[in-house]
């Protein structure tokens, strides 16, 4: 699964054929969206209406998107190879 | 003998019928056969029509979506972010029209579509959470940016899927299987990065 930049920054989307998830961090508080075939949002998830439990899997799910979007795995590994950890 | 000669006759006329009946039964076989094979001609006649059909609405629809986000980053260069809401709904449903176009199977190309609509959505609803209309030469230099990378992704989708269209109508020249691999592949062998951009806002591929 790849995620992907937005406009805005700390906030990722990647879809699964034609639904879309949206996740975005605001002040160390996380949401995420889902979109739907025909394009309209058809759930939504904010800090607010989750448990802590919840809350942490955000937080995982957020962290995890960024690396993919941002591509941050190959750029250490890029960085490691050029300081030959 | 007249015994033998009237039940002789009688069975060469049994024969007679049943050769005639069996010539029937094979001349209804085959033209049963010639009906089932230009049914199913007219069939895939049919589909091929319907999806030439689709890929021009497709092309079509890609086209208008590109020349809209052209109209949006000019109604973006002119401050002019109400009316350029406006613009982003109908971007929406048309990308929305050219996913509903596109086959089931193309999973891939149908993802992308889908982030790049998610991406709009994501841009038009920032520029409505600027009540005041002011909105800063940064933010608005990041919305175009990343309008520029759907831009260029749709710009190669659009060209893909007419050169999909035009080798279909090559191939069904030369007798070929419209809907071989070459065809149905095409979609799925998109190369949809972004070019010439300097951040990876959009990666697709």
């Amino acid at each position: 699964m790849t995620w992907n930049r937005m406009a805005q920054p700390h906030q990722f989307t990647t879809s699964v054929d034609v639904i879309s998830v949206t996740i975005f961090e605001t002040e160390a508080e996380h949401g995420l969206d889902i979109i739907d075939g025909s394009g309209g949002v058809v759930e939504t998830l904010r800090y607010e209406d989750t448990t802590p439990e919840q809350d942490d899997k955000l937080a995982r799910l957020y962290v995890l998107a960024r690396r993919s979007a941002l591509n941050i795995d190959s750029v250490l590994e890029r960085l490691a190879q050029g300081l030959e950890l | 003998m007249m015994e033998f000669s009237s039940t002789t006759w009688g069975d060469i006329a049994t024969l007679v019928g049943i050769v005639v009946s069996l010539g029937g039964l094979s001349w209804a076989i085959i033209e049963a056969s010639g009906a089932r094979t230009a049914s199913k001609a007219a069939e895939a006649a049919a589909k091929e029509a319907s999806d030439q059909i689709a890929h021009r609405l497709q092309t079509a629809d890609l086209q208008r979506a590109i020349g809209l986000i052209e109209r949006i980053k000019t109604l973006h260069g002119n401050n002019r972010w109400e009316a350029s809401v406006e613009l982003y709904q109908s971007l929406r449903a048309m990308l929305s029209d050219v996913i509903a176009r596109s086959p089931e199977d193309k999973v891939e190309v149908r993802e992308k579509l889908a982030t790049a609509r998610a991406i709009v959505r994501s841009i038009e609803d920032s520029v409505r959470d600027h009540d005041d209309g002011v909105i800063s030469k940064r933010e608005r230099s990041r919305f175009n940016g990343t309008l520029n990378e759907i831009q260029s992704n749709l710009e190669d989708l659009a060209s893909s899927v007419s050169f999909a269209d035009s080798q279909e109508r090559r191939h069904d020249r030369l007798g070929s299987n419209p809907y071989g691999i070459n065809s149905t592949n095409r979609g799925g062998q998109i190369d949809m990065e972004p070019h010439g951009s300097t951040a990876s806002i959009y990666h697709i591929g």
